[in-house]
């Protein structure tokens, strides 16, 4: 009878909260631009438990872990403040809790424990973290392992062996994160013999961590210690997939690499098509008041399909991703309502739902995908596996509720791609941005075309090619040869070809068109908006209709013109003989090839795929080689110049241009000052009642 | 001390009982210790002379409402100033002008306890003047009964400050109702669409709920903004105890009242509601850069935010007539009288017009304007709509160029759009069709593009003379959108000439008209010393008042006795995680008063979901459409508009609406509603049953299965048998 009763009161005591909540954030994903796209949720919250709704007699004290363990519906609670784990079942009603585990008959109990797993046989492995051990104990509370501090010189042993979060393999290995240990994750064999530390890494020597060892060099002591320090890792917590794979997450300063999918050697092999792809959480940084709010991924738990999600601690939101590291959507949020976290500490998942610990409120959420979002993981989870023709029709629906969505133009375009429909596949690229894919559908496709026109082609030259025999041989040998007038834009034209003759001849006979010069600087600043706007999509980069056309005209002929002061100013040091207009528009002059073999580039842009791009950075180098050269004769020959002092007054034109950056910007700081000074003053006089 | 305060009581006690001896009806008497001072044909008001606690027996409803719990002693949760708040009609917040320190202090600690409290007997009622030696502060509050509920007042008026101290805030009877350990029912909060709190849910961590009527002060926004809970556009709590209700009113003073609730076991053992008021506004400014030589000034209004009263109406409730439903009804006939909504059962299309984004012209960024859905389109689908017999009303939303950036100006056709022929043929298609279109002008908010003159003549200030801005802010970060120009807000006093300039234009056109913020937007402005919310409020009902009925969008109280039709009614509250029920109060105070829609179902999470509620509550399905160029929204600053096209959307509509009048011509009118978890269950007067399942999954429910997102209706005679 007591049961019977007990049973109803839980069954009362169901589903606590609301109705179908109108969802308290704005859903939204990150694009292949790294920002922010709004979409439907694919997460809504279903109910906030509370201990009430549990059926809790002690409410949770600080709890700071959530297992889930999927295979028998049940919820493990590390209630860290209360010093026991909470057993739960699916319907997050209490079951069972143990405070502590019988070693040889004898009683002891945990101290504020924080991390709690499985193993492989359904043994708890408890991270009991103020007795500074890792136990593993039969689900009736008989210990059968303990794991604690290892005594080899490896580990570091002024540090306390204070286990937060503790995992188990598929061999029932355990593993350990003790925090300020960055050595890696204390691994464990199922006895309880230290093995090593997994997934650690060397610091890998960069240009900037170089600049930042002989910059501390130089700096006191105290003012390097305010310097972030160089530590190899730093993991926030783990979680092992049942593929056998870890994921971690990293405490880190920037966005970039925050997870990783570790293999049994500890090697990062998460997948990432696109190197932006690789920075997980928010990616905007907030400054507020003198303090930073940034992404800390604190968990991170991985579904039964292979989906990541991902805990940031210090906003409340739950980032979703793909195997590719596509960010499928974003939930959650700081604050009071179900859904948003006062501390959000745990994450796991049970099926396709998320729950999500709250170590404030002690509170656990669950949340349940949308429609939307199970067709976004429907479709994603064909796409994984490579059924594209499959995957098509979902995201076709889903295009009717968001047309901004990039995945979907993406798995579309490879179905299409697969079906030999290059031509409609590349428009499909193109909206998802996919430059990888795209490339490949456009390299299929231009066999095709090829195929298809080569005939026509090759005949229309060998046309041509006979009619200009024709007329060479026949028509143009007829006349005499008419000597052609040396106007000044011939004689520039010439200076592409022969700049050392060329420039001799203009310097000569002093035949100089300023407006020819200007023509080439105006067709320079052109170019390189007509290169920004319309390079073929594989080799553009740039977000549509995003020109920033002042910082174009800064790099092109603003550029040019600082330079040639410099270089003119040098010339009083260095007895250059040219006037300053001979030298602007003689460097002018030197820029042709390069702003040609540019055109040359786009145009060729239209023709080739990605692994082709090396021809582009060839015609590149050859561009501003050519016009290197040319600029170096026209110096020279301007200037009067031996070849080294030539070379020598380049060089310090490029130092003078360094030192007029800087004064630029000194200038531009002091002017930030005042600006900032006649504020305040301003500010005050409004405020003056 | 001891003595002095004896004295004034004593002195107070005979003063009372010379003036007037009434006695108790015998229907409900007052408890112990009161002694009643006022009756009418249904209230008595009583008041205890040793504690300064005050009741209201109602003969009506049979029910004693008490200011103060008379058990209070025996609370052991509270202690500290939580044990004399219990005992106190009043709390107020005081500016300490030594320190710049604020102080909140109950009347029992800071008034009575020090024996400088008087009573006195009004024509209907009580005056208590309470005063607080230790800020030189005096503030009165009346207790006076009326025909159908009594009031709880302090008129700002008589409020007097002998020092520098000034008053800040002060809360009107915190306890007034509350209820104890062992009552059952809910308390009601206007948070969204509304929502209920379990008595004694035992949320204790949950937090107390507290929100600013009509919405937060965006003169006081702070760069970053956490806050993601609803509006509260209605001044109402309620609290259903079972065998009686009562209803709570903010009827003056509203403009600045803020709500309050409570569950026992915080600081109390009481569950409780409130209206607090603020009486002068604090703001801060900071001097310099951020985190660079900042300085943070705090800054107080000067004058009292009104010379009105701020007054709460409380409203009891007999047994099987008290719960959310019942205060509904009487609400919206509050706020609608025996208005009947004219067509029931539409479809509300909203157009987007056009946006502005920076398009490349030769390189160069320029705004251009880009036309979503041009007038020949609107009238397209209006006929499209016809053809399939959906009736419609439409709202135009961007439909010329000044509203598309939201600049003040004419109201002109835009050439985008196709020009005046064009819209002159959409509202003559429009009076064809029967569909009223409404185009939409924000009559208080305006671009900053608007703003080399009209910052420095039209703006609203904000306490430091600055001008008020409303910023967009970023998803991820909460804080405002430095990539997007803010939008300013008219000054009180210029907002009816700017109506004025409006309507006139519009008349001119011939169009009909929705004035977009007017009915949503409340903001305080100092352009003037005395400037404030109730100022706007002011200025704002008159302007609506002048432009007669008119399409709204969730318009906050004051503004929707002028409503024609009702757009975007919430129908879900903030889900706080205290409460424990979202209720359609809103959209029951409407229902079959006003037309109404919820929000787009295209843009819905759910967009099934949203079907359902519109079944539920009675509200119009809603779309937001656009005919063309939809891909442009992409990297715009509309891009949340990811769903509009009509195209996609059209044969959903007509769908839809079609399944929705079916199901609807089975139901009566609402009797009462059921929710568990996400099963709702309504029964109607002709005896049908509705069953709505919110969640994905399919459920089983006492009338059958029901599939998930869907629902089920057992017609009268079933479920009777």
């Amino acid at each position: 009878m007591k049961r019977i009763i007990a049973f109803l009161l839980a069954l009362l005591c169901l589903c606590p909260a609301a109705i179908a909540a109108e969802t308290p954030y704005t859903g939204y994903y990150y694009d292949s631009w790294g920002e922010i796209a709004e979409c439907p949720n694919i997460y809504t919250p279903e109910a906030e438990f509370f201990p009430v709704d549990m059926a809790l007699a002690t409410p949770l004290s600080s709890p700071s872990d959530l297992f889930i363990d999927e295979a028998n519906g049940l919820i493990y609670i590390a209630d860290t403040g209360n010093s026991r784990i909470v057993v739960l079942d699916a319907q997050m009603q209490f079951v069972r809790e143990m405070t502590g585990y019988t070693e040889n008959g004898e009683a002891l109990t945990f101290r504020n424990p924080e991390g709690v797993t499985l193993d492989s046989q359904g043994n708890l492995v408890v991270a009991d973290t103020a007795n500074a051990q890792v136990v593993r104990i039969t689900p009736e509370g008989e210990l059968l392992n303990r794991y604690t501090q290892p005594a080899s010189a490896l580990y570091p042993q002024d540090i306390l062996f204070q286990p937060e979060k503790v995992a188990c393999d598929l061999e029932d290995n355990v593993y350990a994160l003790v925090p300020s240990v960055y050595q890696g994750v204390i691994l464990f064999d199922k006895a309880g013999e230290f093995l090593n530390f997994y997934g650690g890494n060397k610091v890998s020597i960069t240009p900037a961590l170089l600049f930042d060892y002989y910059w501390k060099k130089l700096l006191s002591q105290e003012q390097a210690e305010k310097m972030a320090r160089y530590v190899p890792i730093n993991y926030l917590s783990m979680d092992m997939a049942e593929d056998g794979y870890m994921y971690v997450t990293l405490f880190s300063e920037t966005s970039k690499k925050q997870i990783r999918k570790l293999n049994p050697l500890g090697n990062d092999i998460l997948r990432v098509e696109v190197e932006k792809k690789a920075e997980y959480g928010d990616l905007d940084i907030l400054y507020h008041n003198g303090t930073r709010t940034d992404t800390q991924l604190a968990d991170i738990a991985v579904s039964t399909d292979d989906f990541i999600y991902a805990l940031d601690s210090n906003r409340g939101r739950v980032f979703v991703y793909s195997q590719g590291s596509d960010s499928l959507g974003v939930f959650g949020g700081s604050g009071r309502q179900t859904g948003l976290f006062s501390s959000a500490c745990a994450i796991d998942t049970l099926g396709d739902s998320v729950y999500v610990l709250d170590g404030v409120r002690g509170s656990v959420t669950c949340f349940a995908p949308t429609t939307y979002g199970a067709s976004v993981l429907s479709a994603m989870r064909l796409y994984q596996q490579g059924e594209y023709a499959a995957s098509e029709s979902i995201w076709r629906e889903l295009l009717q509720r968001n047309y901004h969505l990039e995945l979907a133009y993406d798995g579309i375009g490879k179905a299409l791609l697969a079906e030999g429909k290059y031509q409609e596949s590349l428009d499909y690229f193109k909206q998802a941005n996919d430059v990888y894919w795209y490339s490949k559908a456009f390299q299929s496709y231009r066999v095709e075309a090829v195929r298809e026109v080569i005939g026509p082609v090759l005949i229309g030259v060998a046309v041509l090619v006979v009619l200009y025999m024709v007329w060479s041989k026949v028509i143009r040998k007829k006349g005499p040869k008419k000597e052609r007038p040396q106007t000044p834009v011939r004689m520039a034209l010439d200076t592409i070809l022969h700049p050392i003759a060329g420039f001799e001849e203009i310097r000569y006979r002093k035949k100089y068109s300023a407006g020819f010069a200007i023509g080439i600087l105006a067709a320079w600043f052109f170019l390189e908006v007509i290169a920004h706007q319309y390079t073929a999509f594989i080799f553009n980069g740039h977000k549509p209709d995003s020109i920033n056309v002042l910082l174009i005209l800064a790099s092109t002929a603003a550029l040019f013109f600082v330079l040639v002061f410099v270089n003119n100013a040098l010339a009083t040091f260095m007895d250059g003989e040219s006037t300053l207009k001979q030298l602007w528009i003689s460097c002018a002059y030197a820029l042709m090839p390069m702003i040609l073999l540019r055109a040359i580039g786009i145009a060729l842009s239209y023709a080739l795929c990605s692994e082709e791009g090396v021809f582009l950075i060839v015609l590149t180098v050859v561009a501003w080689g050519w016009t290197f050269w040319n600029i170096v004769c026209a110096l020279q020959t301007m200037q009067q110049y031996t070849f080294p002092k030539t070379l020598a007054n380049i060089l310090l034109t490029v130092v003078g241009l360094v030192i007029v950056l800087f004064i630029g910007f000194l200038f531009f700081s002091l002017l930030q000052q005042v600006g900032s000074f006649i504020r305040t003053v301003f500010d005050e006089l409004m405020l003056w009642q | 001390m001891k003595l002095k305060r004896f004295v004034s009581i004593m002195l107070a006690v005979l003063l009372l009982t010379a003036m007037l001896p009434v006695s108790a009806s015998a229907a409900v008497k007052l408890p112990k210790g009161y002694q009643a001072l006022a009756e009418n044909e249904r209230f008595i008001v009583g008041v205890n002379t040793s504690n300064c606690f005050f009741c209201v027996a109602d003969k009506a409803v049979g029910e004693v409402f008490e200011s103060n719990p008379s058990n209070w002693k025996t609370d052991k949760k509270a202690t500290g100033s939580n044990k004399t708040r219990l005992q106190s009609q009043m709390v107020i917040t005081v500016l300490r002008s030594a320190t710049e320190n604020t102080e909140t202090v109950n009347s029992q600690l800071g008034s009575v306890s020090k024996g400088a409290v008087k009573l006195q007997k009004v024509d209907d009622g009580l005056r208590v003047l309470y005063t607080f030696p230790d800020f030189g502060i005096t503030v009165p509050l009346y207790v006076t009964i009326a025909e159908d509920c009594f009031r709880v007042y302090v008129p700002a008026d008589e409020i007097e400050e002998t020092t520098a101290d000034k008053l800040l805030d002060v809360e009107i009877a915190p306890l007034l109702g509350a209820a104890g350990t062992n009552d059952e029912g809910y308390i009601l909060i206007p948070d969204g669409s509304g929502a209920l709190i379990r008595i004694n849910n035992g949320k204790t961590k949950a937090g107390a709920y507290k929100a600013q009527v009509y919405g937060s002060d965006k003169t006081f926004a702070a760069t970053v903004d956490n806050n993601t809970m609803l509006r509260a556009a209605l001044p109402v709590l309620g609290m259903d105890c079972g065998d009686y209700g009562l209803m709570a009113v903010a009827t003056q003073g509203d403009a600045h009242a803020y709500v309050n609730a409570a569950v026992a076991g915080v600081t109390n053992s009481y569950n409780t509601m409130s209206f607090s008021f603020s009486v002068r506004a604090k703001g801060e400014y900071t001097i310099g850069e951020e985190n660079y030589n900042a300085r943070t000034v705090n800054l107080y209004q000067q004058d009292k935010s009104t010379s009105g009263r701020y007054e709460v109406s409380y409203y009891p409730l007999p047994e099987g007539a008290c719960d959310w439903l019942a205060m509904a009804d009487a609400y919206g006939e509050m706020l609608l009288g025996d208005r009947t909504a004219e067509v029931e059962n539409r479809v509300s299309l909203r157009f987007e017009g056009m946006i502005y984004k920076d398009k490349p012209f030769l390189g160069i960024p320029v705004s251009t304007a880009i036309a979503l859905t041009p007038y020949a389109s609107a009238v397209e689908m209006l006929q499209q709509m016809k053809d399939a017999g959906v009736p419609v009303v439409a709202e135009y939303l961007n439909w010329n160029n000044n509203a598309a950036r939201n600049r003040m100006g004419g109201v002109k056709a835009s050439g985008t759009l196709g020009g005046q022929k064009a819209m002159t043929a959409l509202l003559e298609t429009a009076k064809q069709v029967g569909a009223p279109v409404y185009f939409t002008t924000n009559a208080l908010s305006f671009s900053s593009e608007n703003a080399l003159i009209a910052r420095f003549t039209d703006a609203a200030t904000k306490l430091s003379s600055f001008p008020v801005e409303l910023h967009t802010f970023a998803i991820s970060t909460h804080k405002e959108d430095d990539t997007i120009a803010p939008d300013y807000v008219l000054k009180a006093d210029r907002v009816a000439d700017k109506a004025a300039e409006l309507l006139t234009a519009y008349d001119k056109l011939g169009a009909k008209v929705s004035l977009g913020d007017a009915a949503n937007l409340l903001y305080s402005d100092y352009t003037s010393k005395n400037g404030s919310r109730s100022a706007l409020k002011a200025a704002v009902t008159e302007l609506l008042d002048g432009a007669g009925t008119t399409l709204m969008s969730w318009p906050n109280a004051y503004a929707l006795p002028y409503a024609a039709y009702v757009n975007d009614v919430p129908m879900m509250s903030s889900d706080l995680s205290l409460t424990d029920e979202t209720v359609p109060f809103y959209a029951r105070m409407l229902q079959g008063r006003v037309g109404f829609s919820g929000a787009a179902v295209n843009l819905a999470d759910e967009p099934r979901a949203a079907f359902l509620h519109a079944l539920e509550t009675g509200a119009d399905l809603a779309f937001t459409v656009a005919a063309e160029n939809t891909d442009e929204l992409r990297f715009s600053d509309d891009s949340e508009l990811y769903a509009i096209r009509f195209g996609d959307w059209k044969e959903t509509i007509i769908a839809m609406y079609a399944e929705l009048a079916a199901a609807r011509a089975q139901l009566g009118g609402l009797v009462s509603r059921e929710a568990a978890g996400e099963i709702v269950t309504l029964c109607y007067d002709n005896g049908a049953v509705l069953v709505v399942n919110y969640d994905t999954a399919a459920a089983q429910t006492a009338y059958g299965p029901v599939e998930g997102l869907s629902y089920l209706i057992v017609p009268g005679e079933e479920a009777a048998q």
